[in-house]
């Protein structure tokens, strides 16, 4: 037989009434889950648009009338999309007053034609003006593609040295990039001359091209002016000749960066609210349960129990009770918010950047510690109450 | 039936047969496999969704008759097939026919995450099925011993 030490008389007591046992764990197990899976999705989507951050070194960002939306979602989150401005514009706005460098940009969607062949995003860029695409592929160790090469995002299938098929072409895979939480990771790069040649010769038709179109154009401003000056003055002067559109990448990122704050915000009250519900539930049970127990308490005394040793049953079952339910929220946390990430930053559209598995352990650790905390905090007045009457009348007291 | 034995029969048909009953609803009502482009011919996912659906059924199946099952020993040999059935399942959609190519499709973030997480808690419940049969059969062994040693000792003194 085990000694009947005061762990164990604590375990006893929690075996001893399963659903109620059950019930108290539970609470601490929302609590942290909340906790964790909130914490895990508002640091991946704050990594993902440091991310974003970092990589959009344009200031303004030119694309056709009406279809902003879709060149966000591409570079948010790799959905293909294909548009077109005319090219010569480019020049214009090279030479434009206030604008520093101009670089163009072509989006292609690749078709959906047969069975289990998906769309992605091609991005062909210019490698001689370009400063956006190139410096963090540069950066990733990645040469410029040649003509019959491409640069593959992180999570487009196909090894380095195999062959992808782009609208009926086969190109080598020239490298692969890191992870970058954005569109990029789904995207496929080619130089405007490879993309131009392509659609050229594309086998089928289905890509409408105009010859000398871009699809985009990435603007970086003078240093000292300001940024909406610029592009309220580009509007001016093209808005209606070229059906122009203006996003102030500063603006985007903010607004982006705000969606952000909103999904902390609500998941770090979410965790608060949790915890102190989960608190609140622990301390009125505890406080109820002294009622009810100080029969059995009173007898523990008499039979010489210390205070310090019904204080510590009580703490020992609150510590257990907030363990489990700590550990338990926590696993849940991470067996749903890790697979259903990208469902849920999808749904939000917005960037995400899993956080490294280091950060990730801490944080876990972090939040078990909080979730076991709650138990031995909320019933400190009910422990420290115990065994405060007289022994004799304790046990009597009912009677 | 006793209110023990019908909890028992419960606790050992629910672990299996609830989860097998989400896995049968998540490629077509939950979270939904891509859609199938008018007129073209279905992609993989939809075929690997056909097959889980069938999984999720034979697993509620098996959830079922854990509850009619009479012995704890035919029940945890049913837990056990249902364990090596569920990582059959698994490979549906990595090994045997697959999905959709793109990581970005809604058959990569929505089914195939949910699809793992249902086979998870069919596992989990299946082991939970077989430890806790042990562990009740070796309490009701315990006690029985205790109650036949009673008279023993009674003769003994």
């Amino acid at each position: 037989m085990k000694p009947l030490t005061t762990f164990q008389i604590a375990k006893n007591n929690l075996r001893r009434r399963p659903a109620r046992s059950a019930g108290l764990c539970m609470a601490v197990a929302v609590s942290a889950f909340a906790m964790f899976g909130g914490a895990l999705l508002s640091q991946g989507v704050g990594r993902g648009v440091e991310s974003m951050s970092n990589r959009l070194g344009a200031d303004i960002l030119v694309v056709p009338h009406g279809y902003d939306k879709q060149f966000q979602a591409a570079l948010l989150r790799g959905e293909p999309s294909t548009f077109y401005l005319k090219g010569d514009l480019v020049d214009k706005l090279r030479f434009f007053p206030g604008v520093e460098r101009a670089a163009p940009q072509l989006f292609l969607a690749t078709l959906n034609a047969s069975c289990c062949t998906m769309p992605v995003q091609v991005i062909a860029y210019d490698p001689e003006a370009d400063f956006v695409v190139k410096p963090w592929v540069s950066a990733n160790a990645v040469p410029t593609p040649a003509g019959d090469e491409v640069v593959v995002g992180h999570m487009v299938g196909g090894e380095t040295g195999t062959e992808i098929s782009l609208f009926g072409r086969k190109f080598r895979i020239a490298a692969r990039l890191d992870r970058t939480g954005m569109g990029f990771d789904t995207s496929v790069f080619m130089t405007m001359g490879s993309a131009k040649k392509l659609l050229r010769t594309a086998k089928n038709a289905a890509v409408k091209y105009e010859p000398g179109s871009v699809s985009s154009i990435m603007l970086a401003v003078a240093p000292g002016l300001n940024i909406k000056d610029v592009a309220n003055a580009i509007l001016r002067e093209y808005a209606i000749d070229y059906d122009l559109e203006i996003v102030v990448s500063r603006s985007m990122i903010s607004d982006i960066a705000k969606k952000l704050g909103g999904l902390s915000l609500l998941s770090r009250a979410l965790a608060a609210l949790s915890w102190i519900c989960a608190a609140a539930a622990l301390f009125i049970f505890f406080f109820l349960m002294l009622d009810e127990r100080r029969r059995e308490f009173g007898l523990f005394r008499i039979l010489g129990a210390k205070r310090g040793k019904l204080a510590g049953i009580v703490l020992y079952e609150s510590l257990l009770v907030s363990a489990a339910g700590g550990i338990l929220g926590i696993a849940a946390a991470l067996g749903l918010t890790a697979p259903f990430h990208r469902l849920i930053t999808t749904a939000l559209e917005l960037p995400y950047l899993a956080i490294p598995a280091g950060s990730a352990l801490v944080l876990g650790a972090g939040c078990l510690l909080s979730s076991v905390a709650v138990g031995p905090l909320s019933c400190l007045y009910s422990a420290i109450r115990i065994g405060s009457g007289d022994a004799y009348l304790t046990l009597r007291s009912g009677e | 039936m006793k209110a023990s034995s019908w909890k028992r029969s419960l606790a050992a048909s629910l672990p299996v047969a609830a989860p097998g009953l989400l896995l049968a609803a998540i490629p077509f009502r939950l979270f939904p496999v891509c859609p199938v482009p008018h007129g073209a011919a279905p992609m993989r996912c939809y075929w690997s969704g056909s097959v889980l659906e069938g999984f999720g059924a034979a697993f509620f199946l098996v959830g079922v008759m854990l509850f009619f099952a009479r012995s704890s020993d035919m029940r945890r040999g049913m837990c056990a097939a249902a364990v090596l059935l569920a990582v059959t399942a698994g490979m549906v959609p990595t090994h045997l026919v697959g999905l959709c190519a793109s990581p970005a499709m809604p058959c990569r973030i929505g089914t195939f995450p949910a699809v793992m997480v249902a086979l998870a808690l069919i596992v989990m419940g299946s082991l939970f099925v077989i430890f806790y049969l042990g562990y009740i059969d070796a309490r009701e062994r315990r006690s029985h011993e205790a109650a036949h040693d009673i008279p023993n000792r009674q003769e003994q003194s």
